[in-house]
């Protein structure tokens, strides 16, 4: 090899080593929030969060943000009698889930926006039938506009009702990546391969930094 | 340099056939006459086309489907046993339960209302006579006449 192939080697590795070590970006629009302390005026730079939630699993059992306390999770909005890109969506997020079975710190957060057909009885079915525990992944409904309402602001993807789409309702396909803190580190296609191998790769490193830091 | 053109177009005429793109999966009814043989292979790419937009999503491009959500298509007893209600789900849609070798189904089917007699068939001809499956040649008369019989 010449010189120049050298180089060429040493430029590759040394992008591949930075690109390994690189932390996820932290997504949104930060708030800055301004407070007294001892009459002098401090403002602070807030990240964007997800906001606080109440919902219902399959199992009937209130999932809030505290059932991700410690951990990190990924969230996604479908309906289950969607017709075009839930059951790609669902295929994708089963290789997340198998990929992480055994780790306890990465959990499955999946938002109905058909709460009037997907009872939690119908949740219920859906889950057992993919075969999939629900102590890992949760499949919840509840109140139609706060599932819209958190979709749109805290997880910044699309989710409402349009009679013209297949199936009724029109949505992202979008896989979110939030960390301990309620921080959106990742978006994804959820409908692509490629795309979940990223987000795949994204969780270990994602582990990985939280793990060093403690 | 003439000669090159010519085959150029010849292997474009052949690339735009497409039915040696479909696989060794594929079931080729016996006894058809060259007419009907071509007729079949158009079905067959045509079907092709249907199925990997309106249907693999749920059922899978291999027809396999997806756990004991959605049912097999490929060697599904279902499907080989009972052709005009096959027809008339993948117009229609289907709610109640269904055994498909074996195991129990409920998952919605939704309806393709938009899908012509003719689409229907093509897509049925491609789902009966790949993955192993056997059904013959679904034509579109045959679609028609078991579509003005659904309930």
């Amino acid at each position: 090899m010449n010189r120049h192939t050298w180089l060429l080697v040493f430029l590759i590795l040394g992008c591949t080593e930075a690109k390994n070590s690189f932390e996820l970006p932290v997504l949104g629009r930060p708030k800055i929030v301004t407070r007294e302390v001892n009459g002098e005026m401090i403002s602070d730079t807030l990240s964007h969060r997800i906001d606080r939630f109440s919902f219902v699993n399959q199992d009937s059992v209130i999932v809030t943000n505290d059932t991700f306390k410690d951990k990190i999770y990924v969230a996604d909005f479908f309906f289950t009698s969607c017709p075009t890109i839930c059951p790609v969506m669902k295929q994708q997020m089963l290789r997340v889930y198998d990929k992480y079975k055994e780790e306890d710190q990465l959990a499955i957060l999946s938002h109905t926006i058909d709460p009037e057909y997907d009872t939690v009885g119908l949740l219920n079915d859906y889950a057992s039938r993919l075969g999939v525990s629900s102590d890992k992944w949760h499949f919840v409904t509840g109140e139609k506009d706060e599932i819209y309402e958190i979709g749109e602001s805290s997880y910044m993807v699309v989710a409402n009702e349009d009679e013209n789409a297949p199936g009724g309702f029109i949505h992202s396909g979008a896989f979110l990546l939030v960390d301990q803190q309620g921080q959106i580190r990742g978006v994804y296609d959820g409908t692509l391969e490629e795309q979940v191998d990223l987000l795949i790769k994204d969780i270990s490193r994602l582990l990985a930094s939280t793990n060093s830091h403690e | 340099m003439n000669k090159l053109v010519l085959v150029f177009m010849l292997a474009g005429l052949f690339a735009c056939d497409g039915f040696e793109q479909q696989g060794k999966d594929v079931y080729i009814p016996e006894g058809m006459g060259r007419r009907d043989e071509m007729r079949f292979k158009q079905y067959m790419v045509q079907g092709k086309r249907i199925y990997l937009s309106q249907c693999a999503s749920c059922h899978k491009a291999d027809g396999t489907g997806m756990h004991k959500l959605y049912p097999p298509l490929a060697k599904a007893d279902y499907l080989l046993n009972n052709l005009d209600k096959s027809i008339c789900m993948v117009q229609n849609g289907y709610t109640e339960p269904l055994t498909v070798n074996g195991t129990e189904y409920n998952m919605m089917m939704p309806e393709f209302k938009k899908l012509s007699s003719l689409e229907v068939a093509e897509v049925m001809t491609y789902i009966g006579n790949k993955w192993g499956n056997k059904m013959g040649f679904i034509e579109v008369n045959q679609v028609e006449r078991t579509l003005r019989d659904c309930n």
